[in-house]
């Protein structure tokens, strides 16, 4: 184990690997061949179901040892074939870390989740000790050995999960998406990790969905469909934007900007792009932007819907709310933003009753919320949970939809309407007999959503709803609670996408260590960029490329428009569908 | 028990154990488990209320050493129907004499109602003291101990999973329950068999969680060697003290004695 000396075989070989579910009608995997040099950096992109993560657990055996269908092709490491190794075997040459990080923390202290590899390999205690002394430094967990793993916050648990396959020293670390449930910062710091982790000699190859850390990786494979359609550099990469785009990946943004002014979308930084925009006489207006932020509506618009005043709520007698006040207009496109555990979950959970207030008051439509029948709370306001597979249980979307318009009492035609207007809505007409355990990702989120609109609710809760989508279905989502706010819902949405946020809400709440922070219009709260930094949140790359004008720039094309001498868009290089 | 600073919405979270330093902590689980085999074995000896009060007073007395007590406390209600049920159950149902009380066709006897204090004491004992060792067992030292009782590694390590799966499907249970609460679901509503069908909604989406929480956990465990080698090291290996030979002393001797006094006919209704 360790990093074996530099050889002439490379670290990973795939030489055409196929797998096919059984009973899938495609072959998730086609004729893979892609070879990884030792100590490389590679990045694995593309849509939700285009093979990635199949393809990474081949390089450990989890497919086909764990997966039933039918595989072909070889896979070598380090010039070895794998064919007859275990999975377990292989755990002292590939470390293999998930997405969800809370199944791979199954002790009850850091210290014995850390010690687990290396115990099953029958490391010598001693030695498993000095590793860890290591590890618990370079992951910065020194002080906590003897913490429960549940008590961490998503960042800890994340560099915790990545340390437990460290302690195996494995030559190859493979990551899916580590950081999807995390907030900017904590992603920052797994990423920082990645970059010691190569600057060890080890091979990392990362699956990821967000295009702005492309930089970072010397090669990046793109996948479609099963087959790799495309294995480059960054560099190359982003000069083909619109092959990106039919993979499923949005276009780093400060590429995409500098690419949409007819200018070369080298990786730089915001300042530096700033600089080549300066140079290139295509600043932004200041006088646009100055109408533009004048014409921008007041985000207060509606009477309050929702009235907070001094809010406290403790678990396990720790304050986790301390002194909310908070008024949410109707009308209103909130997002709720802040840490892993900054209490954005439990705020939103006392819009709809599930959680009652320590102390305070919270008013909803006026009327205190503890005075509100839970059939008529649960009609009024509507909360989407995170995870979909926490309320699936019907046999058909039908009626799985209909489950909430049935609860309220609703008369069959009345309930069998808005099921229909409901999928409708959401873009899933024509699904009303499939299985809801069948749908994608994308799909079952957006049933989760459906199943709460079907009850009408005046203002809608959506806890994260586009972590864990490809950028299609991100944008699918946010187009959908568009659609729904200028019909006059009420949006609050909790998220830590700072994109999504910058472009698509009204209001942005940033929440820190149980209290309000900062509450604003998202331009002025972008334009706090040393609040933000301060709470581990980072304006998205084009706010930052705004900054660098002394404008605070919400969406890729608001910058370009603003830099165009017509102000009008070139249509060629328009990118989005 | 577990200290949070938030609410933590999923993970696993210590369950019954009980994070001090009290001698029992300090055990070898090996003795533990021993320890805890005698009590098993001990009140299945008998059947007489005084003889099991003894027993129940003893592990009282251990809970208190071993500070077990608030692992009690927290099921209390548990204990205590697990004490009532059968007490009742035994009352009417056996016949006897002396006959203490008529009410229509129902009767309680003397013997009847000894029979069942003595049942009930001898289930609330049992869990009482399988409470002291889980409170003051980590599950890792558990599964060692089983291991070190000649129960292979693999199968010793999904013995214990459930202790650790039971604190998780907890948390998944509630956030299910809470997600189909948002959508108008009421759980205790309408006579008994809706009340059963009512609880569907929450069921089928824990279970199926369970199921893809458990298959990304087999992959997990099997991912860092889990099963790999017959023999694992431990960073922390268990050893035996002075004061596990005292006590396993103490524990074979007490079984000892109650097995004479078994066969001398004692502790019999």
């Amino acid at each position: 184990m360790g990093i074996p000396e530099p050889s002439r075989n490379p670290a990973v070989a795939l030489s055409g690997v196929g797998f096919q579910y059984p009973l899938a009608e495609q072959p998730a995997l086609q004729d893979i061949s892609l070879s990884i040099r030792a100590g490389e950096f590679v990045m694995i992109m593309g849509r939700t179901g285009s093979g990635k993560t199949t393809l990474v657990r081949t390089i450990n055996r989890i497919v086909p040892r764990f997966t039933k269908g039918s595989f072909s092709g070889t896979v070598h490491l380090f010039g070895s074939d794998i064919r007859t190794r275990s999975v377990a075997s292989l755990a002292g040459d590939v470390g293999m870390v998930f997405q969800d990080f809370e199944s791979q923390l199954f002790s009850t202290s850091i210290q014995l989740d850390l010690a687990f590899g290396p115990e099953n390999m029958a490391v010598p205690p001693d030695r498993i000790a000095k590793r860890m002394d290591r590890i618990l430094t370079q992951f910065q967990l020194t002080g906590l050995r003897d913490r429960d793993p549940a008590t961490l916050s998503g960042g800890q648990k994340q560099r915790l999960a990545i340390a437990t396959i460290m302690m195996l020293d494995p030559p190859v670390i493979i990551l899916d998406e580590p950081t999807t449930d995390l907030d900017p910062e904590s992603r920052d710091m797994v990423y920082r990790m990645l970059g010691q982790l190569r600057d060890q000699g080890r091979t990392v190859i990362l699956i990821d969905h967000s295009p702005d850390l492309i930089r970072q990786a010397d090669r990046v494979v793109l996948m479609d469909r099963g087959r790799i359609v495309r294995d480059a550099t960054p560099v190359e990469l982003v000069r083909h934007p619109g092959q990106l785009n039919r993979c499923g990946i949005r276009m780093p943004q400060i590429q995409e900007c500098l690419w949409k002014l007819g200018l070369e979308p080298a990786l730089s930084e915001p300042a530096e792009a700033a600089e080549t925009i300066r140079k290139s006489a295509q600043t932004p207006d200041p006088k646009r932007y100055e109408i533009l932020v004048a014409r921008e509506r007041s985000p207060r618009t509606g009477d309050p819907v929702i009235e907070i005043r001094d809010l406290l709520f403790s678990y396990d007698r720790q304050p986790v709310l301390n002194g909310i006040d908070l008024v949410i207009h109707r009308g209103e496109f909130v997002t709720l933003a802040g840490q892993n555990g900054s209490g954005k979950t439990t705020l939103a959970k006392h819009f709809n009753g599930l959680l009652s207030p320590g102390s305070g008051t919270l008013l909803l439509g006026g009327i205190p919320v503890q005075k509100w029948k839970a059939a008529e709370l649960a009609g009024t306001v509507g909360y989407v949970f995170q995870n979909p597979d926490h309320q699936i249980f019907r046999p058909t979307v039908r009626e799985e939809v209909l489950f909430g318009p049935v609860n309220l009492g609703l008369d069959d035609r009345e309930a069998d309407a808005r099921v229909a207007e409901a999928l409708e809505t959401v873009g899933l007409t024509g699904y009303d007999d499939r299985d809801p355990f069948m749908l994608t990702k994308g799909e079952s989120q957006r049933l989760a959503v459906a199943s709460i609109l079907a009850m009408h609710p005046q203002i809608l809760i959506l806890d994260e709803p586009t972590t864990g989508l490809d950028h299609p279905d991100q944008i699918r989502m946010m187009d959908l609670l568009t659609r729904l706010n200028r019909r006059g819902h009420t949006v609050i949405m909790i998220t830590h996408s700072m994109t999504l946020t910058a472009q698509f809400a009204d209001r942005v709440i940033v929440m820190e260590n149980g209290s309000i922070l900062t509450d604003g219009p998202v331009r002025d709260v972008f334009g706090r960029i040393d609040i933000l930094i301060k709470t581990g949140l980072k304006p998205p790359p084009v706010t930052r490329l705004g900054l660098e004008f002394d404008m605070v720039v919400r969406s890729v094309d608001e910058f370009v428009d603003l830099c165009r001498p017509g102000g009008t868009r070139n249509e060629s290089v328009h990118l989005q569908s | 028990m577990s200290i949070c600073a938030v609410p933590v919405e999923h993970g696993m979270k210590a369950f019954i154990y009980n994070p001090e330093n009290s001698p029992a902590h300090r055990l070898n689980p090996v003795t533990k488990i021993i320890s805890l085999s005698v009590v098993f074995t001990v009140s299945m000896l008998f059947n007489h209320p005084l003889y099991l009060g003894c027993l129940i007073a003893l592990v009282a007395c251990l809970g208190t050493v071993s500070r077990s007590l608030p692992a009690m406390w927290k099921i209390k209600y548990l204990l205590l129907i697990l004490f009532l049920f059968p007490t009742c159950l035994w009352s009417i149902y056996m016949d006897g004499t002396p006959v203490l009380l008529h009410w229509g066709p129902l009767q309680i006897s003397s013997r009847g109602l000894n029979y069942g204090i003595a049942m009930g004491f001898r289930l609330t004992g049992m869990l009482m003291a399988g409470l002291i060792l889980l409170a003051t067992t980590r599950v890792e030292d558990f599964t060692a101990g089983l291991n070190r009782l000649g129960i292979p590694y693999r199968m010793s390590f999904s013995l214990t999973l459930a202790f650790r799966l039971v604190p998780l499907f907890y948390d998944t249970f509630q956030t299910v329950v809470q997600a189909q609460q948002s959508r108008g679901f009421i759980l205790n509503t309408g006579n008994i068999l809706q009340k059963i069908r009512r609880t569907l909604p929450v069921l089928i989406p824990v279970f199926v969680s369970g199921i893809r929480r458990t298959d990304q956990l087999a992959v997990a465990l099997e991912s860092k060697g889990f099963g790999y080698r017959r023999e694992r090291t431990r960073l922390h290996p268990i050893r035996f003290s002075r004061s596990d030979r005292l006590l396993l002393s103490a524990a074979v001797l007490f079984l000892c004695v109650c097995i004479i006094l078994r066969l001398t006919g004692q502790g019999k209704l």
